[in-house]
């Protein structure tokens, strides 16, 4: 992202070259502005041209004669074109050097340094801010920032330029950061209301528009929100924030979709140069002194009940979960997740999503997991689920699209005491005949408790399951004796 | 003549408060849905370690930072009070005390209406330091700015290195505004931010300050209209609107 602010003496401004639609005849001049190491592209007509020198002659008063004349006939020969070009980039560069430091709006927007630099491209929101901050906030405390957004706040509070006062103040950064630390709940995306970057996490390194700015590049600090619970990243990893210390208190909620983050760390440990070290345990220990506890604590999530990483490219559950102990809602759906770790040290885990990943085997899950309340494994690799038989406070269990072939498999969840609902279909078992009454059966007298995929037994299913429970029960008691 | 000017000035930001009323009160007037009636513009400057942010924190969160960081650039917090009546918010610059971004934290004094000056009455350094931050400020604010005087960290008192009295008498001797406060227990804290924000207002009402200057660090906004009042002094102020 450029800053003419810091960078106007290595400022640019050419016209490369024009070209001439064929359908309507018009020409367009392909501008180029480079700021430092950034630059971009903006295509404009003699016409905009015009408009543009007559607003400054109008509000700075600058000599008229500066722009090259309109010509009526002749105006589409190549030589003539040419000429024009470079007049208007003489115009142009006459402009820069008139302005120097600080650009008029109207010069900024026709050279589109409100989409890329900084000072510029704050004017724009903090106008909005001013204009529309406090509706927006009383709808709905939740609003999208572009990372060249985010990147801009967090660059602009280190700059030595004053708010500015122009024009009654709509311009004001303070309108920006009042609205940000007002701000619940953030979400953070490449570019502002662009959906195909979020369906497609491939693009992450396609520049902006037409500048060379990748948005995956930036790195910033999100300081200015010192009041957000929620935070949602969308086609953009958390590794591009290089401080959250001041959030890691008070952050509720934590979203990261789309992205190709392969580890847990790049989320929870995002500003941490050491991800790979072995986070240590979090919880109380009384052997431990108090000095140490405090220093555990600050790297602590003490706040974060939900964390959601659906559609990303993980392929563990790694260590760094540990410092978020008060984890309530982990949703690791759409991954590639092949088996569970470190969940021991989540004493308040109550749901735990992992539908859509690679789990082929569940051994002894409640030895990693005791209080879950929800679990949700659809779209896995599970053919035995034996595994699941003492995760005793399971209410909810979602199986569907799974492997699993043996009715028997049925029996390793029907004892466990809570389960209310209970989803099997997809899988190869729920093709077989008198599917539904068969596996309430397991159920024996609690089968009218029980909601299988998505719906309670009829009352013929229930009396079938009765009929086939009685016999299951008496070909036990044979078996025994 | 300067005395005459203040006065008109008094009458004139008195009357904006009264054409507020009115607009508020009127029902066929559309207010912008404001829901404070000025924004006040605060810097708090200061050595690195005094303790601004935490002071900051203090007074938006209520709560005590233990390992606060060292503030990059600058930091920005807000909070809406009350001084007689009126919404006020408040707007505040906390900048960084770290010598190397020294021209962040200049940049931002011009346009504040309220600067507090904070010292670490721990370290006497600090405290020596002040002449060349009242410089600061006197050099790049306005005339208007109410400057206050804090000393901060009081809870700290087995380790004092700068007394009460010769801080009162510093501040008296420049026209300051003084107290001692702890971001850690929070005492004083709200009172130096309103104290504070109570002069800027005295200043308003008493035409110290031109609300039309850019620079003054105070806007002033019609706050939004008021949900229908059977008061008498509401429907009065309705009979006399011609609207």
């Amino acid at each position: 992202m450029s800053c003419y602010y810091r960078q106007y003496e290595d400022t640019t401004v050419t016209i490369p070259k024009y070209s001439v639609e064929s359908s309507a005849g018009i020409t367009y001049y392909d501008i180029k502005v480079r700021v430092g190491n950034v630059d971009w592209f903006v295509e404009r007509r003699y016409r905009d041209f015009a408009q543009l020198h007559d607003k400054l002659v109008e509000d700075i008063s600058i000599s008229k004669k500066l722009l090259p004349p309109k010509k009526l006939v002749g105006n589409k020969q190549p030589a003539f074109l040419e000429q024009r070009r470079e007049q208007l980039e003489t115009y142009l560069q006459e402009l820069l050097i008139y302005f120097r430091n600080e650009l008029p709006r109207t010069l900024a927007e026709f050279l589109d340094f409100n989409k890329y630099d900084i000072i510029y491209l704050l004017q724009d929101l903090a106008k909005l801010f001013h204009e529309s901050g406090d509706a927006l906030l009383s709808a709905k405390k939740e609003y999208s920032f572009s990372a060249l957004e985010i990147y801009a706040i967090s660059e602009r509070l280190t700059l030595p330029c004053p708010p500015s006062n122009e024009q009654g103040g709509k311009f004001d950064f303070s309108h920006v950061l009042d609205f940000s630390t007002q701000l619940e709940s953030l979400v953070v995306t490449p570019v502002k209301d662009n959906a195909t970057f979020v369906q497609d996490y491939n693009t992450v390194d396609v520049p902006i528009g037409r500048s060379n700015i990748i948005p995956n590049r930036l790195s910033f600090n999100l300081n200015a929100f010192r009041n957000v619970r929620t935070l949602k990243f969308s086609a953009l990893s958390t590794e591009n924030i290089v401080d959250i210390e001041l959030l890691k208190p008070t952050l509720q909620t934590i979203c990261v979709h789309n992205t190709t983050i392969t580890h847990i760390n790049q989320v929870l440990l995002c500003d941490n140069l050491h991800k790979n070290c072995d986070v240590p345990s979090l919880l109380p220990d009384p052997a431990a002194s108090n000095s140490e506890d405090a220093l555990l604590n600050t790297d602590a999530w003490n706040e974060l009940t939900e964390l959601d990483l659906t559609g990303n490219l993980l392929t563990q559950i790694d260590g760094s979960v540990r410092t978020a102990p008060k984890l309530r809602r982990l949703i690791l759906e759409q991954n590639r997740i092949r088996t569970i770790q470190n969940l021991a040290e989540l004493p308040h885990l109550q749901l735990l999503s992992l539908s859509g990943n690679l789990i082929a085997d569940c051994v002894d899950w409640h030895l990693c997991m005791g209080n879950l309340v929800t679990l949700k494994l659809a779209q896995n690799k599970i053919k035995s689920i034996s595994g699941l038989r003492k995760l005793l406070s399971l209410v909810n269990l979602d199986l569907s699209c799974n492997l699993i072939e043996e009715l028997d498999e049925v029996d390793n969840v029907a004892n466990l005491p809570l389960l209310e609902t209970l989803c099997l279909t997809g899988n190869p078992l729920a093709g077989s005949v008198d599917y539904r009454p068969r596996v309430l059966a397991r159920f024996h007298e609690r089968a009218a408790e029980i909601s299988l995929d998505n719906e309670p037994g009829t009352q013929q299913e229930l009396d079938t399951a009765l009929v086939l429970s009685a016999l299951l029960k008496s070909k036990q008691r044979q078996q025994n004796k | 003549m300067d005395v005459k000017l203040h006065k008109m000035r008094g009458v004139v930001n008195k009357l904006y408060e009264r054409i507020d009323y009115l607009i508020e009160n009127c029902p066929n007037m559309t207010a912008a849905p404001y829901n404070y009636n000025y924004i006040f513009k605060y810097i708090i400057i200061g050595d690195m370690g005094v303790g601004k942010s935490c002071l900051l924190h203090q007074f938006t969160e209520k709560k005590f930072m233990a390992n606060c960081p060292h503030t990059i650039g600058v930091e920005f917090g807000t909070r809406i009070i009350e001084v007689d009546d009126k919404k006020i918010k408040l707007q505040i610059w906390d900048t960084a005390g770290q010598e190397r971004f020294r021209a962040v934290t200049r940049s931002y004094y011009r346009g504040a209406a309220g600067a507090l000056m904070v010292y670490d009455i721990t370290r006497r350094s600090t405290y020596n330091h002040l002449s060349s931050w009242l410089t600061d400020t006197r050099n790049l604010t306005n005339p208007s700015t109410v400057i206050f005087l804090i000393g901060n960290k009081s809870d700290l008192e087995s380790t004092r290195e700068v007394t009460y009295e010769e801080a009162k008498e510093f501040a008296d001797e420049n026209g300051l505004m003084f107290l001692e406060a702890s971001a850690m227990t929070g005492q004083n804290v709200e009172e130096a931010f309103l104290e504070t924000a109570r002069k800027i207002y005295q200043n308003i009402q008493e035409g110290r300050l031109d609300l039309n200057a850019s620079e003054s660090g105070v806007q002033h906004r019609p706050s939004q209209p008021s949900r229908p009042s059977l008061s008498s002094e509401a429907t009065h102020a309705k009979d006399q609107c011609s609207c």
